[in-house]
This record gives structure tokens, C-alpha cells and sequence, in this order.
């Protein structure tokens, strides 16, 4: 399995020495750089994309394997080795598929975005975008939760590195620095839980038989013991999967710690389709995936993981509806799905949530690298209001994100419909089985669907129906070539790839096109424990979240008329020809949804009007209090503040003088009362 | 005899530079520091030590030659190198180096003196850090207060007195109160030597007797806290720091490389090596107590560092909470808990490093340190910017950097400490991590992004003025990729403490 295991390193190194390459060569010999690091870029996420294709038919081929490939620090003192290494199972294959080839697409939408309209600094950005690429692919091939973190961590720095990618505007500057820092803050939570996971296990590894997750299985059915620090193990378990929580709701923006991602979009707009779609909000969701065989142990997680997504899925949703700006509208959309993602994974449904995090990753992209063709048209100028008519003007982008939104607000037969009712009919199951939380999350998740409906088609009608509002849209070029080939094949995508599992028609057609679910489900030789049969057997027999029968048609068709409900209304006040903002009829409502219910205000405060002075006061107290006192007793001793001043004449033979003096007064007065004299 | 090598051929450097004109002294002195760096890299390649020097371990380079003798107590000369010591050895070369090459065109006047006081404090502090006989230990430990009193007071900063005469009156009197407590300690035990593994040896089995009409558990918790205290005010414990600040701020960018990368060190290294060593069942007793102090000078350090203005001012706080970190890990005295305070000591030394000098280049291009004055400065000045966030980012625990791996170690020894509450003691000081991004970022957006604006025209240095950041940047990447090779050395010296204290994590 050498190979194997090279062939797989490589996917991540790759793009990491297109970063060096764009990093070095960039500064040291820049017109040498083809493309300001595009091309080296372009054909390393391409190789990537080959080996993620590759390694994906060797998983699918029976070649799950995982292995290590790096000692960070040796065993010692019988104390636990930290190593790095690949685990290649149905998941990680499948995600590496996705990452390297939306990245890969990014690239190329970049020439357009970024090249062809002569931005400067295209080697930062290019070196930015091959080492959040490469952070991202190894993230996803993590073999331990230790690894995990470094590359979560490093997924956190690049978006530092691109959302300041124009750094001398305030507005990035800022964005950078609180998307780290907010999801920073739910890193320490992500840290704290993986240093417990080290100490209560010995282990952060995520697959085997001597993982943590099977380890903890173990140790709940009584057949292993481990040091759960006088905690009951289930209560652990809980307390330790609900710090892990923490880094996942920080960087896949759940409440409510997603105030940074709507900042975020100050980055150039290729940076937001990879950001939402494939890399650093993905990661958080992709690690509860990742950990499912630990969180299916533990009801309560699980439970906290469906409501936090429920209630993100519809309070991100009542944002949207309201905002100007097109890349806004998106970024709470993502939000929301992301919640759908939460709320599939929390309820039980592993399967519906990785589905929704595929066709998610694919409709998304597309919207953003649509709206970034939408931009450039626009010179730039992101608000709606000024748009409209634009699908004359630019057709291919129009039908490629028709098709993304289609799929967005969840229409038969796009890809997002499959997924969301896949989340949703999920949710419905285990919330009428007896668990009345996630009903509850069911239900807002439910009432987001029309929301999402409404805001998705406001965006559409707003932006390419209707007359033109503006001189710059009536003006607007179509997009080049290589902005319109990203698009349409994303476009292509997004309309079918929900049919890799048809989940409502599993009583029409059977478990034959089930694709996803059999995928996931192995069997998998040596890695029994991470497939997802595993994991719904856990999530029924340990967390005890049993489904009640719903028919998946009952239930597709139930959300399918929200949605629908939603598009309809956004058709009757915004498709004509000079629309008017209807949701102005919401009054003072609507100014708190556009102002997001003040937590930026809130959080501002926390920053401005809480740490700030809490430093300050700490750093007056130590200049006056803890000071004080040294100086105060330096002054009441021998050496008295005005003799100092005297006895410092600045002639260096001085000070060596009364240096030496000093040492000899000090080893006497050391020497007498040792009672040597 | 590669310890006293090192020693002589350093303590010669410095005089020779002494004598040197001021015109060839800085290129001299950077020659010859070579010699002692490589000397401490060749120790590092040919290290074949085993165990910890004082708790039965064989020292690599070990030389025992009888001294002198002083009311009946031996005192020898004896050296060697341990997994603690070594990494501490060639940090300390590595850091002269960098700090005699960085002074290129920082220092005006008495140059030959100045780049002979650095090598004279080199080779002190490699003899404090090599050193296995108190008294010997002690004499290397006051002969690092010399020279760095005088590169602060001659070659500092405006309120350059004000900070040397406090640095040298406060860390003078931690010192002596330090050698009084030891001295007592000494004295009530059986034992007719200053050598350190002697001495731990006897305190260790409780062969301590009651002395100057105290009893034997008073001596020891008297000579405990002595010692805590005397290395308290050099690590800059909270409410011990109230030096640092002003020392590391007043002083030249080179001076403030050593001080801040290894003189502090001196500290925590000797609390290891004293407290940690000699007294497991009060470290033991003690553990939670100093562990909350480690957690306010983590959260208290941090917070002062937000409320800074000045750039070095506010990199001179950071040193603070990096400092209480190494103190969680001691008092944990599990194998990560003390071998991560171990790693994260050199860490710090590497990285505070870059961030000094970074700011010191940010200095000499626009003249201003204070961080409202500065702005966008990240095209004009590429490679100090890319330094800037490469030791900003290191610092706040950017992974695959030697910063995340010393916290990390620390971090996940600590949770799993014998003491009461470790867990929640550990989650408290780990939100330290947070506040540093959170003025590291800021300290990053307001003097490299934004529109630019600085008092002056801003002129870059040369890439040789630059080279001595950028190879501590590579060299803390090294170590966060590949702690692994430091690691090893220091897992075997602190595996005689685990079994000290009856192993853990």
C-alpha cells in the first residue's frame, strides 16, 4: 500500500509547493511567475483533483486504508506518541474530490476575477489560495483529531491571508482579523476538547480499533476503562464532544459565533466561493462527519448539534431576506445551509448530512463564482437595487445560476432539494420517534425552507429580471471565458448532482440509486468502524434516537410547498419590471434583521466596551499598584531615588565600579550569614 | 571538555573584541560567535547524555574537578549537558549570533565594548545553563547581570537608567534572596558539597534536619520559596514582571534579543531544575496555587499587553503569559507538562526574538514604534511585513510552528495533572491564546494594512539586516514541523521526574 499511501501525500503537497512556488518566485524573480501564480496553481490543484479522482476509485476499489506518515513526537515515559497520518476511507475520498475541485475551478475563475482586471499583489493571492487548498485536503485526510486541529488552524490563517487580500481598504483589514479571531474563539473551545481527548484516551486517532471514538464505545459498554477524570464516561463523552463543538460552530458559522462570515465577503469574491463551499466553513461540518462514531455515543451532543443547526438554518434565513448587496444574501444563505448540514448530523442522519455537504459545496461555489461574474459586470458595485436585466446581458451566467438557485431553494429535481430533504425527512423521523428537541429543530429548519425559497428568488429576480436600475447594469459586459466555464459546468453539476442518492424515491425505484448511501456505508476491510451503517447503529443502540416511520414522498412534498410557497411570493413582488423593496413593509422588524439583531453590536461591545477597558484598568494597576510597591520599596531602601539620580554620573567605569562593589558587599553579606567568619 | 571549550573560547571572544577598533568590532565579534555556535551544534550532533543530570543521569561533556573549599563544603567545578540544558545551550549561541549580527548599524558610539559585553553574557549564560555545582551555577548567574546592567543603562532608550537600575536592583535581590534560601537549605542537610545532584539527592530522601532553630519541613518550605521567589522575578511571574517591560523596552533591539529570549529562560530553567528537582513533594502539595499563578500571569500578562500602544512595549508583555505557560507545564510534572515547558522555553526564545526584531526594523524604516502613527506598511516593507506576521502568527500558535507545539505540550500535560482541578485550571490558561490573537492581529492590521502612512519616507533594510529574523523564522517552522528531534533529548532528561513523581502524561 506504499504507494497508496505516497500517491495520497502528494495530494495536499502539491499544492503546497504551488504556494512556495507562487511565495518565492513571486518575490524573488516575479515576471517568471506565469500568470502571477496562476498556471503553477492551476496545475497543481488539476494534479490534485487526478490523484483525489484517483484515490477516490482505489477507496471505492476496497483500498480504505489508513497510515502514518509522520512521528511529530515520539513515545516517551509511557507517555503517547503524536504522529500524522492519512486516513483514505469513503468520507475523506469524497471530500478530497470536492475540495481539489473547486479549488481548481477557483483558479481558473480567478484569471477572470483577479488577473484580467489587473489587481496587484497576484502572488500573495495565489500563494494564499495553494496553502488554504493544501491546509484544506489535509485537514480532510487527517487521520487523528491532533492533525485535525494544525490544519483547521492553518484553514484559519489563509482565510487571515485572503479576506485581507486588499489590505489597504479598512473593510478587509478588519474582516480579516475577525474572522480569525471569532473563530479562534471557538478553536480554544476545539483545543481545550482535543488536549482532553489526549488525556482521557491516549489517543486522538480517528479510525481502528484503537481510536477514541472506539475506545469511548468501549469504555461505555464496560469493556475498556479509561481516565475520564472522576466524570461518569457519558457525561464526559458529552462535556468532551460539545467542546469539539466549539471549533465546528466557529468555523462553520453557527450561532453564534457566525458573525465573521458575512465580513468575510470583503474578500475578493473567488476567496468566498472557496471559503463557503469547499474549505474553512465546510471544515467544521466535516469534522463532526469525521467524528460521528464519538457524537452518535452521545445523545445530548448530537441533540445540541440538531437545535444549533435548526435554529441557524432559520434565524441566518430571516437575515437574507432583507439585504442589498448580492454576496450578503449568499453569505447568510450559507450560514443557513450549513445549519441544514448541522441539523442532518445532529439528528441522526450521517448520510443526509454529507449529501447535503456535497451538494452544497457544488451549488454554492457556483452562486459565488456566479455572483463574482456578476460583480465584475457591475464594476464592483454588489448592491441589487442597482442591478436587474442582467440576463440578457450575460446568459450563461444566468442559466448557470438559475440552476444554483434552483438547487438552493430546494426545486425538484436540483441537487439541493435531494439533500435538504434528505436533512429534513431525517430530522422528522428521529423527532417524531421520541425526541421532541429535534422535532422542534425539524420544524425550524422546516419554516427556513420557505425563507430560503423567497430570499434565493428575491436575489434572482433582483439581479438578472426586470429593467436595468442602473447605467453600469444596463452597460454590463458579458463574462469572459474564462469566468463562464467555471460557471456552466458548476451550473451542469448542481442540476444533477442530487441524483447520486434520490432518497425520497426510495420507495419508487428502490435502494438502486442510493449511490451516496451505499458509499458511505462500505463495507470497509479493517475500517469496520468508520462506515456509516456503523455509525446509524450507534446513533440508534447507544444515543437511542429511533426513527418513526414518515414516508420520505409525504415529506419531500411538504417542504417542497414551503419552498415553492417562498418563490412564489418573490415572483408575484419582484419579478417586474421595477420592483420595489416589499419587505419594507416589516418596519422596525426589518431594520433589526438588516442590522443582523445587533450581535455585532454586541460583539463590538464585548471587544470595545468590556476588554478594552478590563486592559486598560489591568494596565493602570500595573504601572500604579504592582509598580508602585517595587518602587516603593526600592525608594524606602538603601537605594533612595534621589541618590540614584546622584550616583548615576553615566561614565560606564562608574557603574562597572559600583557593580563589582555591589557583587563583593552581596557574597559578604551572604558569607556572614553562613556563619563562615 | 566541549563545555569549557565553549566557555573559554567565548570568554576570549570577548575580550578580544574589547580591544578590537570600533570599526571591525561588529564583524569580529560576529565571526567569532560563530565558534561557540558551532561549538553548541556540534554538541547538539555529538549529545550522547542520558537521563537528567540530577536525578542519577550520565551528563554528556561532564568534567568534575575539585575547586575549593568553603566551611567545610566542596565546591567543584563541574559541567555537563542534559536534554534540558543542551537545547538551552544552543539557543543561547543561536540568539548571540543573531543579536551580534542585528546590532549592525543599531549601536553609535563604544562599540567594541558593546559586542564584548554579548559574548561575555553568552558565555555566562551558557555556563549558568551548563553548571552542575550551585556555586559555580550562582557565579555565572550574577555574571549575566553585569553585562546586561550596562547594555541596558549605556546603550538603551531614553528612560534607559530608570529600567537598568531597576532590572539590576530587583533581579539582585531575588538573587540573593534565592542564594540565602539555597544556602540554608544546604547547611540543615548532611551533605558537604554544592553540587546540585548531591544536593537534590539529600533533599529528595528526606535527609534535611531542622536548622537555625527552624524545623526540617520549615527549612525546606523556607529554601522552596526562596528559590521560587529568586526565579519568579527572572521568569517575570506576575506581580514579579514590573522589570521586564521597562528593561525590555529600553533596551537596544539586541540587547532585548538576549534579554528576552534568554536571560528570562534563566528563570524557568532553574525552576526546573531547583524547585522541580529537589522538592517533587511540594511541587506536588503546591501544584494548584502555582498553577493559578501561572494562570494569572497568562490572563493578567495578556490583558496588559492589549492595553500597549507602543509595538515593543506590547511584544515585551506578550513575553509574560509565554512565560507563565512554561510555569503551568513545570508545576504539571508530567512527562508533556514539563518536557513542553522545556520545548516552549526555546520557543519563546526563537520567536520573541522575531518579533523584536521585526518591530526594531519597523523602527530604524519610519522612525515611530507607536502603533496609531503606523499604517499599510505591508508592500512598502515586504519582507520585515512577511517576518512581522510570520512571528506574530508563530506566537499566537500557529501550528507546524514551534510556538503550537510548546503550548501544545504544555497544554495537554497540564490537563492531565495530578493536582486538583487541573482540568479547568488548564482550560483557564489556555484562553490566554485567544487574547494573544487578539492583539497580535491588531497589533499586524494597524502597522500593515490600512492606507499608508508613516512620519517619514520609509527606506527597507538590506536582505542581510534581514537574514537573522527571517533564519529564526525557518528555524521555528523547523521545530513545529519536526519537534520530534528536540523532543527525544528532552523526553529522556525528563523521564527521571516522571518516575519521580510516578509517571502521567
Amino acid at each position: 500500500m506504499a504507494d497508496v499511501t505516497a500517491a495520497v501525500t502528494a495530494i495536499p503537497l502539491v499544492p503546497f509547493a504551488a504556494f512556495l512556488v507562487a511565495l518565492l518566485v513571486g518575490h524573488y524573480a516575479p515576471r517568471a511567475l506565469p500568470k502571477g501564480g496562476a498556471l503553477p496553481g492551476i496545475a497543481a490543484t488539476a494534479i490534485s483533483l487526478v490523484l483525489s479522482v484517483w484515490a477516490f476509485l482505489t477507496v471505492g476499489a476496497g483500498g480504505a486504508t489508513v497510515s502514518q506518515v509522520w512521528t511529530w513526537v515520539p513515545a516517551a515515559n509511557d507517555s503517547f506518541a503524536l504522529t500524522f497520518g492519512l486516513l483514505l476511507d469513503p468520507l475523506s475520498a469524497l471530500m478530497v474530490v470536492v475540495v481539489s475541485g473547486v479549488s481548481l475551478l477557483v483558479h481558473v475563475f480567478s484569471l477572470g476575477y483577479m488577473n484580467d482586471e489587473g489587481e496587484t499583489g497576484l502572488a500573495r493571492y495565489y500563494a494564499g489560495l495553494g496553502l488554504f487548498t493544501a491546509s484544506m485536503l489535509a485537514f480532510a485526510l487527517a487521520s487523528n483529531l491532533l492533525q485535525a486541529f494544525v490544519f483547521f488552524e492553518l484553514v484559519g490563517f489563509c482565510s487571515w491571508w485572503l479576506i485581507g487580500h486588499w489590505f489597504r481598504e479598512p473593510g478587509p483589514a478588519s474582516a480579516a482579523k475577525k474572522a480569525f479571531l471569532v473563530t479562534r474563539f471557538g478553536d480554544y473551545f476545539l483545543l481545550v476538547g482535543l488536549v482532553g481527548v489526549l488525556g482521557t484516551f491516549g489517543t486522538a486517532a480517528f479510525a481502528g480499533d484503537a481510536s477514541f471514538p472506539a475506545l469511548a464505545h468501549a469504555a461505555l459498554e464496560g469493556e475498556a476503562s479509561v481516565n475520564t477524570f472522576g466524570v461518569d464516561p457519558a457525561t464526559w463523552f458529552t462535556i468532551l464532544g460539545l467542546l469539539i463543538l466549539g471549533g465546528v460552530i466557529g468555523k462553520s458559522a453557527q450561532f453564534p459565533l457566525q458573525t465573521w462570515l458575512p465580513d468575510a465577503m470583503e474578500g475578493p469574491t473567488p476567496v468566498s466561493a472557496l471559503i463557503h463551499a469547499a474549505t474553512m466553513v465546510a471544515a467544521g461540518v466535516y469534522l463532526v462527519a469525521r467524528l460521528y462514531g464519538f457524537y452518535a455515543l452521545t445523545p445530548t451532543a448530537l441533540t445540541v448539534i440538531a437545535l444549533v443547526g435548526g435554529f441557524t438554518a432559520l434565524f441566518a434565513a430571516t437575515m437574507a431576506l432583507v439585504k442589498r448587496e448580492i454576496k450578503q444574501v449568499l453569505a447568510y444563505s450559507t450560514i443557513s445551509q450549513y445549519g441544514y448540514i448541522m441539523l442532518g448530523l445532529g439528528s441522526g442522519g450521517y448520510v443526509a448530512g454529507v449529501f447535503h455537504l456535497l451538494t452544497h459545496a457544488t451549488f454554492k461555489a457556483l452562486l459565488f463564482l456566479g455572483a463574482g461574474a456578476v460583480i465584475i459586470a457591475m464594476h464592483h458595485d454588489e448592491d441589487m437595487w442597482k442591478m436587474g436585466g442582467l440576463k440578457d446581458r450575460m446568459p450563461t451566467v444566468y442559466w448557470a445560476f438559475l440552476s444554483g438557485s434552483l438547487a438552493l431553494a430546494g426545486i425538484v429535481p436540483f441537487a439541493g432539494f435531494w439533500s435538504k430533504d434528505a436533512v429534513l425527512h431525517h430530522a422528522l423521523t428521529v423527532g417524531l420517534g421520541g425526541q421532541p428537541l429535534v422535532l422542534f429543530a425539524y420544524l425550524m429548519g422546516l419554516v427556513a425552507v420557505a425563507f430560503t425559497g423567497f430570499y434565493t428568488f428575491r436575489m434572482v429576480f433582483l439581479t438578472f429580471h426586470g429593467e436595468p436600475r442602473s447605467e453600469t447594469a444596463r452597460d454590463a459586459d458579458a463574462a469572459s471565458a474564462n469566468m463562464r466555464v467555471p460557471v456552466a459546468i458548476l451550473g451542469v453539476l448542481a442540476a444533477v448532482v442530487g441524483l447520486v442518492n434520490v432518497d425520497p424515491l426510495k420507495g419508487v425505484v428502490g435502494e438502486r440509486l442510493l449511490f451516496l448511501e451505499r458509499w458511505l456505508n462500505g463495507p470497509l476491510p479493517g475500517l469496520a468502524g468508520a462506515t456509516a451503517e456503523h455509525y446509524h447503529e450507534l446513533v440508534v443502540d447507544v444515543a437511542g434516537f429511533h426513527g418513526a416511520t414518515v414516508s420520505p414522498v409525504v415529506s419531500a412534498v411538504v417542504s417542497l410547498v414551503f419552498a415553492l410557497t417562498g418563490v412564489a411570493l418573490a415572483w408575484t413582488w419582484y419579478n417586474v419590471p421595477e420592483p420595489v423593496e416589499k419587505t419594507d413593509a416589516l418596519g422596525p422588524a426589518k431594520t433589526v434583521l438588516y442590522n443582523n439583531y445587533y450581535q455585532d453590536e454586541f460583539q463590538t461591545w464585548l471587544a470595545t466596551g468590556v476588554t478594552e477597558p478590563l486592559a486598560n484598568a489591568v494596565d493602570v494597576f500595573d504601572a500604579s499598584v504592582v509598580d508602585g510597591v517595587v518602587n516603593g520599596v526600592s525608594s524606602t531602601s538603601l537605594v533612595a531615588s534621589d541618590r540614584l539620580r546622584r550616583v548615576q554620573t553615566g561614565v560606564v567605569t562608574t557603574y562597572t565600579t559600583q557593580l563589582v562593589f555591589g557583587l563583593v558587599v552581596l557574597l559578604l553579606i551572604v558569607l556572614l550569614l553562613g556563619g563562615w567568619f | 571538555m566541549l563545555v569549557e571549550a565553549l566557555l573559554a573560547v567565548t570568554f576570549v571572544a570577548a575580550f578580544a573584541v574589547l580591544l578590537a577598533p570600533a570599526r571591525y568590532a561588529g564583524r569580529i565579534a560576529a565571526v567569532l560567535s560563530l565558534v561557540p555556535l558551532v561549538g553548541s551544534l556540534y554538541a547538539y550532533a555529538a549529545f550522547d547524555g542520558a537521563g537528567n543530570a540530577l536525578l542519577g543521569g550520565t551528563p554528556a561533556f561532564e568534567t568534575v574537578v575539585p575547586w575549593v573549599d568553603i566551611g567545610g563544603y566542596a565546591v567543584d567545578w563541574h559541567v555537563g549537558l542534559d536534554g534540558i540544558s543542551l537545547p538551552l545551550v544552543v539557543l543561547t549561541a543561536v540568539l548571540t549570533t543573531v543579536a551580534i549580527v542585528a546590532a549592525r548599524g543599531e549601536i553609535e558610539g563604544r562599540r567594541s565594548l558593546f559586542y564584548a559585553l554579548l559574548l561575555f553574557t553568552e558565555a555566562s549564560l551558557i555556563g549558568v545553563f551548563s553548571a552542575l555545582d550551585f556555586f559555580l551555577w550562582f557565579v555565572f548567574w550574577e555574571f549575566v547581570l553585569v553585562p546586561m546592567y550596562l547594555l541596558v543603562a549605556v546603550y538603551g532608550g531614553p528612560r534607559r537608567r530608570y529600567a537598568a537600575i531597576k532590572f539590576f536592583v530587583y533581579t539582585n535581590v531575588a538573587s540573593l534572596v534565592l542564594f540565602v534560601g539555597f544556602v540554608m537549605l544546604v547547611v540543615a542537610t548532611p551533605v558537604e558539597s554544592f553540587g546540585l545532584a548531591a544536593v537534590a539527592e539529600a533533599v529528595r530522601s528526606g535527609a534535611v534536619t531542622g536548622a537555625f532553630g527552624l524545623s526540617a519541613s520549615a527549612v525546606t518550605g523556607v529554601a522552596f520559596l526562596a528559590l521560587f521567589f529568586g526565579f519568579a522575578v527572572k521568569s517575570a511571574f506576575v506581580p514579579f514582571h514590573t522589570w521586564l517591560p521597562d528593561a525590555y523596552t529600553e533596551a537596544p533591539t539586541p540587547v532585548t534579543v538576549l534579554l528576552a529570549g534568554v536571560v528570562t529562560k534563566m528563570g524557568t530553567y532553574s525552576l526546573l531544575r531547583f524547585n522541580v528537582t529537589m522538592f517533587p513533594d511540594l511541587i506536588r502539595q503546591w501544584a494548584l496555587p502555582l498553577a493559578l499563578l501561572a494562570v494569572l500571569t497568562v490572563l493578567y500578562g495578556s490583558l496588559a499587553a492589549l492595553a500597549q500602544r507602543d509595538a515593543k512595549r506590547l511584544v515585551a508583555y506578550t513575553s509574560i503569559p509565554s512565560m507563565g505557560f512554561v510555569l503551568l507545564g513545570s508545576v504539571a510534572a508530567t512527562n508533556y507538562g514539563l518536557a513542553g515547558a522545556t520545548f516552549q522555553m526555546v520557543s519563546h526564545g526563537l520567536l520573541v526574538s522575531v518579533l523584536f526584531l521585526a518591530v526594531g526594523y519597523v523602527e530604524d524604516a519610519t522612525g515611530t514604534r507607536m502603533i496609531n502613527k503606523l499604517s499599510g506598511l505591508a508592500d512598502r516593507l515586504p519582507v520585515t511585513a512577511a517576518v512581522l506576521v510570520a512571528g506574530a502568527f508563530g506566537y499566537m500558535g500557529l501550528p507546524l510552528m514551534s510556538g503550537f507545539a510548546g503550548e501544545f505540550f504544555v497544554f495537554t500535560g497540564s490537563f492531565a495533572a495530578p493536582y486538583p482541578h487541573a482540568q479547568l485550571v488548564t482550560a483557564a490558561a489556555m484562553f490566554g491564546i485567544v487574547v494573544v490573537a487578539g492583539y497580535l492581529l491588531r497589533l499586524l492590521q494597524g502597522v500593515l494594512m490600512g492606507p499608508f502612512e508613516a512620519p517619514t519616507t520609509v527606506t527597507p533594510r538590506s536582505r542581510r539586516d534581514l537574514a537573522p529574523a527571517v533564519a529564526l523564522v525557518l528555524l521555528s517552522i523547523y521545530l513545529g514541523v519536526a519537534p520530534g528531534t528536540l523532543m527525544g533529548a528532552i523526553q529522556d532528561a525528563v523521564g527521571a521526574f516522571v518516575a519521580v513523581f510516578g509517571g502521567g502524561l
